[in-house]
């Protein structure tokens, strides 16, 4: 085929891409001349644990939604990016799913290191370093999950539509906009509040960088939460969690609620029950509400996209010209010359090569595979040697039993979970307004962080109970699994179809027969899925859970999350850190493999609604 | 109609699919060439590769071995110059009529005051005005497939492909849509006067097409080739008629 070869990098895209360049000069020149200017103020020498009184709570707030915006935007393009390569390409599907199954059982403090190092080192201390490195540490408790969405929205997107899509010639980033993106906002938003509860519940341990001796504590509100919490203010901490739970709420009613309305026209037909459905109204005085501000709110859209104009010019004029247009022709255009120049003459030589002889046909690709394998091999054993090399920190040795310990810890706090939202689901799956009610607990019960909630607990519980740290850390993990199938099956029991409903009673089953016949086999699905995410974000929790500091002093009970706390907040040890994240990692991916996996393979097939 | 010259052909095209279970091989060493004004028909069991054809000719898929040519060239990458319409309808759900209609029109450079022009023009065609600023779900499936085949007819292809086009809607439904169908199809100021359809139907293949290709079962291969030669319209009481239907059944069975 001669077709290939004569693919140049369109003129249009070259000359915006000259533009742009220029807009892209005369940007960063204005932007070094600022930071030139501002530069002395940007260096914070002290970014101590400072006490904190109810007038920091404001800007503290501010400041934390500010970091976890920016961090939920980047998580957004980092999961369009990736998201895409995974569903897309064959290579990207075997290679990129299972990093971030990986990534996803790192603990946040697993990455400070790397934060650390990263971002505080390249800016030398800065305090945008250390906002950055806080960003990435938020990035990394909501990044993982977005991508998720994107990969299973794209991968279930009906032949049809790619196929109609392609075959009428669009292409790039016009497939894009109007393939890809529109397909992905169900359940991208559905996984956005997930997102932004789990960033909020690590918010603590995001804002407070702290490796060793090496301590970096952020204004906002964790460490506002953390700092109160730490000297045993207990009212700064209610109010604190009053704040948190209201810019929860607020976010909840100013924007998931109407944006998960407004997606339902992206929503495709043909599925149904996809586990992205949340059953999310507005309630009736809402409704009533917008419908007396709607002048109020047309004004501030506009405001808005006067604001925004900047933002969008620069996005339109600048990067994407500049930072996709052009790489994609230009990727595009190499790639053609890789293939027409070099590739097909290869390929052509060892056809002849392999006419030849039938036999080199598979022993070449094993030979240079085997030699590729070994090299690659050779090379990260090296790497783990250097790292792991004996002698170990004496820690290491207490791995085995802290792992098994802390599994325990989940299985009963599993258990508790699971015991709670079953009978709280039966009660109010017919009761759609408790239903509704009851997701918004859940989803602010999600965000609530562990660190905040110690106080009260240490009040309610552990002295007037006794039972010690033991039970505290328990509890403490339960704040970061409960909610999950909480919010699963609430999702999952709003998409039982309403005919199947009446079916059912038409039949004459009790109340208790249908929860029997039709409730419970239909939330089944959602059940797994929430006590796998639950599992996973338990293992998350652990390093909140099992190692707290309360009035100077340090609670802690064994297991891996105080063995991986310790190594990061009182030794720094880089090695330990690793260790102790290689075995957590190890047996948590152990586990999925061959324990949640099969689960939830036989599981949701059976028990899925056809359309 | 008259034939032309020719516009495409398949020339010993094999298709594999690589399925977890292991390679399928669809279709086996199939051959045929289509003149510009035909109207060809495709029948078969499910499974004999009716789509995968269609799919080749539209450039979706690329064969495993043989070529397909379109007017003297092998065929690289997606042909601009085929237009698909899909059994479910391939519609996108948070596109308007009009927008999907207008799906094919960017890509091939149409200005802006050009595509809205083309909108409109195919919209009326398939009887669909005042439907613009509707969504998808807000329409009855024979609606939809008129969105369809309004997306289709709007970049004015050489070719038009349809995936059974009629096969998601009631009978009475398919029986309108077939019969304006052949209406746009024998108007000569139409650029498009060249389809490909797929169907499972026979009668509905005998009723529109010039000519009957008939798949056998998997692997897919050319069982028979059939001219139809009657008077249009068709009338499927005619002896004639109910003869060539029992030709092609027996090329199946």
């Amino acid at each position: 085929m001669t077709q290939t070869g004569n693919r140049a990098i369109p003129r249009h895209v070259r000359e915006r891409a000259q533009n742009s360049a220029l807009y892209f000069a005369l940007f960063i020149g204005l932007l070094a001349l600022t930071v030139g200017v501002y530069r002395g103020s940007l260096h914070l020498v002290e970014l101590k644990a400072q006490d904190v009184t109810l007038a920091d709570l404001p800007s503290a707030l501010l400041l934390s939604f500010l970091r976890m915006l920016a961090s939920y935007l980047s998580s957004l393009v980092f999961a369009f990016g990736l998201g895409l390569m995974a569903a897309r390409t064959r290579w990207g599907e075997r290679l990129i799913i299972p990093l971030l199954d990986t990534l996803q059982s790192v603990p946040v403090v697993g990455f400070f290191p790397a934060a650390i190092s990263f971002f505080i080192g390249a800016t030398q201390g800065h305090r945008l370093g250390v906002e950055m490195a806080s960003v990435f540490l938020i990035f990394t408790s909501q990044a993982w999950n977005l991508a998720f969405a994107v990969y299973e929205a794209t991968k279930t997107l009906p032949q049809d539509n790619l196929d109609a899509v392609t075959s009428f010639g669009v292409t790039g980033s016009q497939k894009f906009w109007r393939l890809y993106a529109p397909a992905c906002v169900p359940r991208l938003i559905y996984n956005s509040i997930l997102s932004w509860s789990n960033g909020w519940y690590f918010l603590v341990a995001c804002e407070i960088i702290a490796v060793g001796l090496i301590q970096y504590h952020l204004p906002g509100i964790g460490s506002f939460l953390s700092r109160a919490a730490e000297t045993d203010q207990i009212q700064l901490v209610i109010w604190g969690l009053v704040a948190l739970s209201s810019a929860i709420l607020s976010m909840d009613f100013l924007f998931w609620r109407p944006l998960s309305i407004w997606a339902q026209r992206f929503r495709q037909e043909q599925s149904a029950g996809g586990g992205d459905e949340l059953g999310l109204t507005q309630p009736e005085w809402v409704h009533a509400l917008s419908d007396q501000v709607r002048p109020v709110g047309s004004a501030l859209r506009k405001l808005l996209k006067v604001l925004f104009f900047p933002a969008l010019w620069v996005l339109r004029e600048i990067l994407i010209p500049l930072f996709w247009d052009l790489p994609v022709a230009a990727l595009l255009t190499a790639l053609d010359w890789i293939g027409s120049q070099i590739i097909k003459p290869l390929v052509t030589q060892y056809e002849k090569i392999v006419n030849r002889a039938g036999w080199t046909k598979t022993a070449v690709p094993a030979f240079l595979g085997i030699v590729l394998g070994i090299g690659v091999g050779l090379f990260a054993t090296r790497l783990l040697v250097h790292w792991l090399a004996p002698p170990w920190p004496t820690l290491v040795r207490e791995l085995p039993a802290a792992i098994l310990l802390s599994t325990l810890r989940l299985i009963i706090a599993m258990a508790l979970s699971l015991g709670l939202t079953i009978p709280l689901v039966l009660w109010c799956w017919d009761r759609p307004r408790l239903r509704q009610g009851l997701t918004t607990v859940a989803q602010v019960g999600a965000s609530l962080p562990a660190v905040a909630l110690f106080p009260l607990l240490v009040l309610v519980a552990v002295r007037n109970l006794g039972g010690g740290m033991e039970i505290a850390s328990i509890a403490l993990v339960l704040t970061g699994m409960l909610w999950y199938p909480l919010f699963n099956c609430l999702g999952g029991i709003s998409t039982i179809p309403a005919d199947l409903t009446e079916a059912m009673r038409g039949l004459g089953l009790t109340r208790v027969g249908l929860w029997k016949k039709l409730v419970l086999p239909a939330m089944r699905p959602a059940l797994i899925t929430g006590a796998i995410t639950a599992w996973g974000g338990g293992w998350n929790a652990l390093v909140v859970s099992e190692y707290v500091r309360y009035r100077d002093q340090t609670f802690q009970v064994k297991g891996i999350g105080s063995l991986l706390a310790r190594s990061v907040y009182e030794l720094g040890d880089n090695q330990a850190i690793t260790l102790c994240i290689a075995g957590m990692v190890g047996w948590i991916l152990l586990i999925n493999a061959f324990f949640w996996k099969p689960i939830y393979r036989s599981t949701v097939d059976r028990y899925k609604f056809e359309a | 109609m008259a034939r032309g010259p020719e516009l495409f052909k398949l020339d010993h095209v094999t298709q594999r699919f690589r399925l977890p279970q292991g390679d399928v091989t669809v279709l086996n060493d199939v051959s045929f060439t289509a003149a510009e004004g035909e109207f060809i028909a495709i029948v078969g069991p499910s499974g004999a590769g009716k789509s995968t054809i269609l799919r080749l000719i539209s450039g979706l898929l690329k064969p495993s071995q043989g070529q397909v040519i379109y007017k003297g060239k092998p065929l690289g990458q997606t042909n601009l110059e085929a237009a698909l319409v899909f059994q479910n309808f391939g519609l996108l759900p948070w596109l308007t009529v009009a927008q999907n209609v207008e799906l094919g029109l960017e890509p091939r450079g149409l200005d802006r005051a050009a595509r809205r022009k083309r909108v409109a023009t195919y919209i009326a065609k398939v009887g669909l005005e005042g439907y613009e600023e509707a969504y998808p779900r807000e329409l009855s499936g024979g609606m939809k497939q008129r969105v369809g085949l309004a997306r289709a007819l709007a970049v004015e292809p050489e070719i038009l492909l349809m995936d059974e086009p009629f096969s998601s809607l009631d009978a009475l439904t398919s029986i309108n849509l077939r019969d304006e169908l052949i209406d746009i199809w024998s108007d000569r100021d139409f650029p498009v006067n060249t389809v490909v359809m797929v169907t499972h139907m026979i009668e509905e293949a005998i009723e529109l097409a010039d000519r009957v290709l008939v798949l056998s079962s998997r692997p897919g291969q050319i069982a028979g080739d059939l001219q139809i030669d009657l008077p249009r319209p068709r009338d499927k009481r005619d002896k004639a008629f109910s003869e060539y239907v029992d030709k092609i059944f027996s090329l199946i069975a």
